[in-house]
């Protein structure tokens, strides 16, 4: 970044905290103002469409800034973050009018585009996925970890190397909006992570473009205009391998869920990905800076009792858009008859992953005779929901 | 719902989330009652359970206003009775004069003065006026701060105290309300776990629902489920196709059955022209045991099948010719995928496997896939325009011929749309090509066209690949010559013949390659070399 030989105090502000951010753009509090300073500005400039104006224009060396008014700045923040970048917020933390010389600024939050909460970047209909993945390559283990910040899903597995076709569908399934992946300690290591992020790549951008096209097709979200697709850099995050320290991140978690041990979890036997849990809870503490109470509990997830389901075969059958890219005429469309978001979300979830056992089945099937042959019960049932 | 909760503790989330929550809570309260009447265990469990959040809502109503302001930093919002200091900052913003009577009959009283005034001035803000005559009734608590000439100017502590709360009254109801309501969400949010076990048992409540108003609606049936292990079977009567039925086509949608068993018929391979209905066909199968495997019931008249590991479907090339693949390298990727992975629990469907290459390939290809998933005896149904597969057959047991019923009338067909037992008796190609608008003089050129080559029966020898007999090698032999002179008529006659003396070399190779000894890639990448040579 150039920086200005004389640096004023706020700028010598901004730059250590620039410093402790490299990798995110810096909305910085100025008043009414989040400003963005140097590189941060060209991006901003350019993703935003606002004007590049700069400090002090008569100098030859000028650092180029611009700005979003505070009061709208969350739709600004989401074409950052839809755009695939991480924006760190930087407020000020006392009242300028009482401050002594420079006003106190700290970073409260990080965006990135796993973690956003806004409610205009998340499809109610949809879940919104981060993901964490240990590659642990002496056990041949990949352990993943998943939260959906907005509702509270947070669940392991793992997957042993010799079934990777299976994580590839689970992540087909899944489909993350942001990667946490370990950086590479060995040559062998990163041989295998340049390999892991190549397909994971080919697949999400897949999948997104295919959504990309289908929401300019039916729905519209509001003054977004390329929501879905997110270049391949702001998709992945490589973190520090101590992230994923087994011991450290059983003491986050236990810390976190105020407990003694995790075995009430039922997770015990798959310890990489409880400690890919771990690396996810920790970067949400980093980035999030806030409460994060409502991860109350961590699932397993029961990828043994359900049917995956190959990309092909979800494409093939049309379940959720056909080959014109419509969602009209899909399965999901035709049976989705549900009244409530949360309805919506489980209803995609259950398409998306058939059940193996017998009994399961015959329970819903249960519920959906008993239902039919209460059928005006069945209808106020629904009325009531529709207002949820 | 839960994503209010999963946004609550952001400073983004204002009074209208928690209105909104409010506004969500109240039909919950009607739940209980609806789902008391339930007795499916499922529902039963979630009703014996369920939390309506009844005290959340009434926090709500206690702390909110019926109809608040949403601007947080202003006020606005907060109920009265949820804070004293509030209620009174209110009271004096809002009754500031009724207040300033009631002080000012107050001090009237307790001084005896009855021409006691309060007024207001830019100065000194408040201030009680006394005129001279009464000077002397003055309380000592008095404060003087202005001397006029027929009067004098007092404030006291009280009035001041008064005048500093109206003045600063809705600045602090608007840092108190916004206090107060982020306390509020602490509250609520420390509820957040309750709050998402709610929402699950709701989604659960209301996608059971959702699934018992389509099946009324459309007229979906409970199928009979097997478990995994019993023995492999996948009967339906009168099945539909559940997105296509729905759309309106002027045609009626015609129900088809499908009857396979592990020990009686494994492998269903169906012939009929293209347009006939082949793909549609095989998508509801595997839809309609997906929706039962999802725990919706199903478009059929009755059903009954065991459940399946995976649904795997490789299915016509078109799609992704953008990603720079071959459409022929995709669909043999996509195969590679299904018999690697697939099990004899699985259910396979291949549609037009093989059609991305040449006709020689592609009928090689399928056969020796055929013959693989037969060995794996995993439920298949296959569709194929290529007439020859059908000999299969006669080969193995498991494998059983179909079609898609035809009717023609003079040159014209008509679809029938019905699945028979039986391979087809041709494959209409060029009927097809007619309804799909070709030029007649093309229309009339390609049926002297097939006439002929149906006289030499070529294509009729070529599941020869996988036989040994001398029976099969004299009559290939018999194939390169007649093909050789059917075209004779042919405007590449010079190329296509001189092709002959090398392919039969090729023909020996491929007679002593024994397919049982190679895996599905191993003959995959033979028969790539081999046409590689061809070619050259």
């Amino acid at each position: 970044m150039s920086v200005p030989q004389a640096e004023t105090p706020m700028m010598s502000q901004f730059n250590a905290i620039k410093r402790e951010h490299p990798d995110k753009l810096l909305f910085y509090r100025m008043g009414d103002f989040y400003e963005m300073f140097g590189d941060d500005a060209i991006v901003g400039a350019k993703v935003l469409q606002i004007a590049l104006t700069s400090r002090d224009k008569k100098k030859k060396k000028s650092l180029p800034m611009c700005g979003v008014p505070y009061k709208a700045y969350e739709q600004y923040l989401n074409k950052l973050t839809a755009a695939g970048y991480k924006v760190a917020i930087c407020e000020q933390m006392e009242d300028p009018a009482k401050a002594q010389g420079l006003v106190a600024r700290d970073v409260v939050r990080v965006v990135t585009p796993g973690t956003t909460v806004s409610p205009q970047l998340i499809d109610p209909n949809r879940n919104h996925f981060l993901l964490a993945i240990n590659v642990v390559l002496r056990a041949q283990c990949l352990g993943i970890a998943f939260v959906d910040l907005s509702t509270g899903e947070f669940e392991v597995a793992e997957f042993h190397l010799n079934e990777t076709h299976r994580f590839y569908d689970f992540l087909a399934q899944l489909t993350p909006q942001e990667i946490l992946l370990t950086q590479s300690r060995s040559e062998i290591e990163s041989t295998f992570l340049e390999e892991l992020v190549q397909r994971m790549t080919q697949l999400l951008d897949k999948i997104n473009s295919a959504d990309a096209r289908s929401v300019t097709s039916s729905e519209q979200i509001s003054g977004l205009q390329n929501a879905q697709v997110f270049p391949s850099t702001g998709r992945f995050n490589f973190i520090d391998p101590y992230h994923f320290d087994p011991e450290a991140t059983q003491r986050n978690l236990n810390n976190h869920f105020e407990t003694l041990n995790l075995s009430g979890f039922g997770v015990d036997d798959l310890p990489h990905g409880v400690a890919a849990a771990g690396a996810l809870l920790r970067y949400l503490e980093e980035t999030q800076k806030c409460d994060l109470s409502h991860l109350t509990a961590l699932r397993r997830y029961a990828f043994d009792k359900t049917m995956l389901l190959d990309e092909a075969t979800v494409a093939n059958l049309e379940l959720f858009e056909s080959q014109s890219g419509a969602r009209k005429h899909t399965l999901y469309h035709i049976l989705n008859h549900t009244k409530t978001p949360m309805g919506a979300r489980l209803f995609r979830q259950w398409l998306r992953q058939p059940l193996l056992d017998v009994e399961a089945i015959n329970e819903r099937f249960d519920c959906i005779e008993e239902f039919r042959n209460n059928f005006m019960l069945c209808e106020e049932f629904r009325e009531c929901l529709e207002n949820i | 719902m839960p994503r209010i909760i999963g946004r609550i503790t952001l400073p983004v989330v204002g009074v209208n989330d928690l209105v909104a929550l409010r506004e969500s809570l109240e039909p919950v309260q009607k739940l209980p009652t609806y789902l008391a009447e339930l007795q499916a265990p499922l529902l039963k469990k979630i009703a014996e359970n369920f939390d309506p959040l009844t005290d959340l809502l009434d926090l709500l109503y206690q702390r909110l206003l019926e109809a608040p302001s949403v601007k947080l930093r202003e006020g606005g919002f907060m109920a009265a009775g949820v804070s004293e200091e509030l209620d009174e900052l209110r009271e004096i913003s809002r009754n500031s004069k009724q207040f300033l009577n009631k002080m000012l009959l107050h001090e009237r009283e307790i001084t005896g003065i009855s021409s006691l005034k309060i007024s207001y001035n830019k100065v000194f803000g408040y201030y009680l006026e006394v005129s001279n005559v009464h000077k002397s009734s003055v309380p000592e608590h008095y404060i003087r701060k202005q001397t006029l000439v027929n009067a004098e100017r007092y404030i006291t502590a009280e009035l001041k105290e008064f005048e500093e709360k109206i003045l600063t009254a809705e600045e602090r109801i608007g840092e108190l309300e916004y206090e107060l309501f982020q306390q509020l969400k602490t509250e609520i949010n420390s509820n957040a776990r309750r709050v998402q076990q709610t929402a699950n048992d709701i989604a659960v409540a209301d996608t059971l629902a959702g699934l018992a108003f389509v099946a009324e609606n459309n007229h979906y049936v409970r199928p009979s489920l097997h478990p995994l292990e019993a023995p492999r079977k996948l009967f339906l009567k009168d099945s539909r196709h559940p997105v296509i039925e729905q759309i309106d086509l002027g045609e009626v949608f015609v129900p088809n059955d499908l009857d396979l068993e592990e020990s009686k018929c494994r492998i269903m391979l169906i012939t009929g022209p293209n347009m006939a209905g082949k793909s549609t066909y095989m998508r509801q199968v595997a839809l309609i045991v997906l929706m039962a495997q999802c725990g919706s019931f199903v478009p059929v008249s009755s059903s009954e099948f065991s459940v399946v590991d995976r649904i795997f479907t490789r299915v016509g090339a078109s799609d992704n010719l953008t990603l720079g693949q071959s459409t022929f390298m995709l669909e043999m990727n996509e195969a590679a995928a299904i018999l690697n992975n697939a099990t004899e629990r699985s259910l396979i469907i291949l549609d037009e496997i093989g059609r991305g290459t040449s006709t020689f390939d592609g009928i090689s290809i399928a056969w020796a896939i055929v013959e693989y998933i037969q060995k794996l005896s995993a439920l298949t149904l296959c569709a194929t325009h290529y007439h020859e597969l059908t000999a299969i057959a006669q080969e193995l047991d498991s494998v059983k011929n179909f079609s898609i019923r035809v009717e023609e009338e003079g040159e014209k067909i008509v679809f029938l749309r019905k699945i028979v037992s039986g391979e087809a008796d041709k494959s209409y190609g060029v009927q097809v090509a007619r309804l799909a608008g070709l030029p007649k003089s093309v229309v009339n050129r390609a049926l002297e066209v097939m006439e002929q080559l149906e006289e030499t029966s070529m294509v009729h020898h070529l599941p020869v690949l996988i036989d040994e007999t001398q029976q099969e090698q004299k009559n290939s032999a018999e194939v390169s010559e007649n093909s050789g002179s059917s075209w004779g008529n042919s405007v590449n006659e010079d190329q296509q013949l001189s092709l002959f003396p090398e392919e039969s070399l090729y023909l020996d190779e491929l007679r002593k390659l024994n397919l049982n000894d190679m895996t599905p890639l191993q003959a995959l990448n033979y028969l790539h070399e081999l046409t590689d040579k061809l070619r050259q």
